[in-house]
């Protein structure tokens, strides 16, 4: 029997079935969105009535908008505005939360409680309405978006750190670092981090799936990523008024919303049963 | 149980403050001049003086907050700038909708979750396990407002089996209101069907484990017997926390859905409030929703600690 976690990365991810799907649609999503740096089939806002709503064909293989637009051009390109999104409003709650979690394992009291009520503050709005009221306060955009999904993002990382963080401040080990006098920093840097890692390697795929979801929502309603640039939320409602006439418009924005958040659902799953032993269901390979 | 009961409602009345402080900083004190922001640059300065003596912007920002909190502890609210009612009222009128709205979602979503999840968890391991896992996992990743829009390409557009959007009103019968709601319903349920699923496969699949069911299963008991009175009731109490917990996201998630059926429910209203800088909406809604989300959250809690009577701590 040889344990998943002893085997090489790759070699586990290829054997566990969530964690090598997850992987080949990220790889594919990830693919595409650095591709489309480099190159389109079309140059992405590239305006021709000729061509205007064509279905799938060998010259545009998901068709045109209703400006002749090249719908692959432009789902690659919104590939990348959607990781964008993800990624740097995933490392806000990331870098915040895992401070904040951290911080209050590490201090418990009333460092714990200030934490952990903050936190509660923030998840009395759910993330729709923060982003609302930040619209609200600053304007739509993408950067705006970003900063209400960092925002929502930052107790759920908070709660995670500081649960995981917790448990291994509990640890004796931990316990005998304190005893050869290491202060509450060394041992977070020396022992919990490392311990509560595939933890947060986890919860950062989910909310990354959770990040792609809210910037589509928010993109659809007008509020996220700002026309011309292209978002998968914004073609979906531009694609509403002409799904009567071109409904492949509608469709293939949302398989691409719904693969990469696939795709990220499933590389968490996979990664929690490779990374973290005691959620582990699919347990060993022979 | 008491003392918990009692912490419990302490913070969420601590979460509603800070939260309505956060709501009234953020949108009447940060912006600077709200009359301004909501008139827009091109209007009289007449009509703006006006409007800031409307809003009380005459008077400290510290008058103006105790004044809102004391008005909607009394049931009066702001008037709004685009309607010209008071938001109390627009509130009643929309919450008609969004409330039969989530109401029909979580109905959805459970009719659907418990059977299925049961079916996983009772054939685990086995193909119907993992067509209902997978049914799960494509469930969580589609939004919620490209399942609506699928929809009512399906079933507005092809079939014409129902309307495309909007909503007649309640005075057009409950038939017709209901089935107007339908399909928003649907688009709102299914992916909340889909975590509940997998939730009540766990939770099932854990009692199935549980020593009480094998020594049902030792004295002989029938195994739907041992599947309805003993791992159901069980495996409820993590499923109740969820549905809990859903109803807050589904009142959230009506705000897209919303849009994508035209319906003028809550979700539409706090929008198109956004939109057009109508700030005593969106402030008056906003704290309406998040006092429902807080709400919901300690009801699920004292439910929780009711059916399970195990220590509690508030982390």
């Amino acid at each position: 029997m040889t344990s998943l976690r002893a085997m090489h990365p790759v070699a586990a991810a290829l054997r566990h079935p969530s964690l090598a799907g997850g992987s080949a649609i990220m790889l594919l999503v990830l693919g595409l969105a650095l591709l489309s740096f480099v190159w389109t089939p079309y140059p992405v806002d590239a305006i021709s009535a000729a061509e205007r709503l064509q279905t799938p064909s060998a010259a545009h293989w998901l068709g045109t908008d209703q400006f002749g637009r090249d719908v692959l051009s432009r789902i690659m390109v919104g590939a990348r505005n959607s990781i964008a999104v993800g990624v740097v409003a995933v490392s806000i709650g990331l870098f915040a939360g895992v401070a904040l979690g951290t911080w209050a394992a590490a201090r418990g009291g009333w460092a714990d409680e200030l934490v952990m009520r903050t936190s509660d503050v923030v998840f009395a709005f759910p993330a729709i309405i923060s982003a609302l009221l930040i619209t609200a306060f600053l304007g739509p955009g993408a950067v705006n978006a970003i900063v209400a999904i960092g925002i929502f993002n930052i107790p759920v990382f908070a709660r995670v750190t500081r649960g995981a963080a917790q448990q291994v401040w509990g640890l004796e080990y931990t316990r005998a670092g304190m005893a050869i006098g290491k202060g509450p920093t060394r041992i977070t840097i020396d022992h919990v981090l490392p311990n509560i890692a595939p933890v947060l390697i986890v919860q950062a795929t989910i909310q990354f799936a959770v990040a792609i979801l809210a910037e589509a929502a928010l993109s659809y309603l007008g509020l996220g990523t700002q026309p011309p640039s292209p978002s998968w939320g914004r073609m979906l409602f531009d694609a509403q008024t002409l799904m009567a006439l071109h409904p492949t418009l509608a469709i293939f924005p949302g398989v691409a919303i719904a693969l990469a958040v696939l795709g990220l659902n499933l590389l968490g799953d996979g990664l929690r049963d490779v990374l973290d032993p005691r959620l582990r269901v699919w347990r060993m390979v022979t | 149980m008491l003392t918990y009961a009692v912490r419990r409602f302490s913070i969420l009345l601590i979460t509603l403050a800070a939260a309505s402080l956060v709501i009234f900083v953020v949108l009447e004190v940060l912006p600077g001049d709200v009359a301004l922001i909501i008139l827009g640059d091109a209007v009289r300065e007449d009509t703006l003086a006006a409007l800031r003596v409307e809003l009380g912007l005459d008077r400290p920002a510290s008058t103006r907050y105790v004044d809102w909190i004391a008005g909607l502890l009394s049931g009066r609210s702001g008037l709004s700038h685009t309607y010209g009612v008071p938001v109390t009222d627009l509130v009643r009128d929309r919450l008609g909708i969004t409330l039969p709205l989530a109401l029909m979602a979580i109905a959805i979503s459970t009719v659907l979750a418990v059977p299925l999840g049961m079916l996983a968890a009772t054939h685990h391991n086995r193909w119907r396990d993992y067509g209902v896992m997978g049914f799960s996992q494509v469930g969580m990743a589609i939004p919620n407002f490209w399942f609506g829009i699928l929809l009512v390409l399906l079933f507005a557009v092809t079939l014409r089996w129902f309307p495309s959007g909007g909503f007649p009103g309640w005075e057009a019968g409950l038939g017709a209101g209901l089935w107007a709601l339908l399909l928003p319903a649907l688009a709102l349920g299914l992916p909340e069907a889909a975590i509940l699923a997998r939730v009540t496969r766990s939770s099932v699949l854990e009692t199935l484990r549980a020593d009480f069911v094998r020594t049902a299963r030792a004295k002989g008991v029938a195994e739907r017997a041992i599947l309805f009175r003993h791992v159901l009731r069980n495996a409820l109490i993590p499923m109740t926390t969820i549905l809990g917990l859903q109803f807050a996201f589904l009142l959230a998630g009506s705000i897209v859905v919303e849009n994508v059926f035209f319906l003028p429910g809550l979700g539409r209203l706090i929008f198109q409030a956004v939109t057009q800088r109508d700030l005593i909406v969106v402030r008056d809604v906003t704290i309406l929703l998040v006092a429902l989300v807080v709400t919901i959250n300690f009801v699920v809690d004292l439910a929780y600690a009711v059916i399970d009577p195990r220590p509690k701590t508030l982390a």
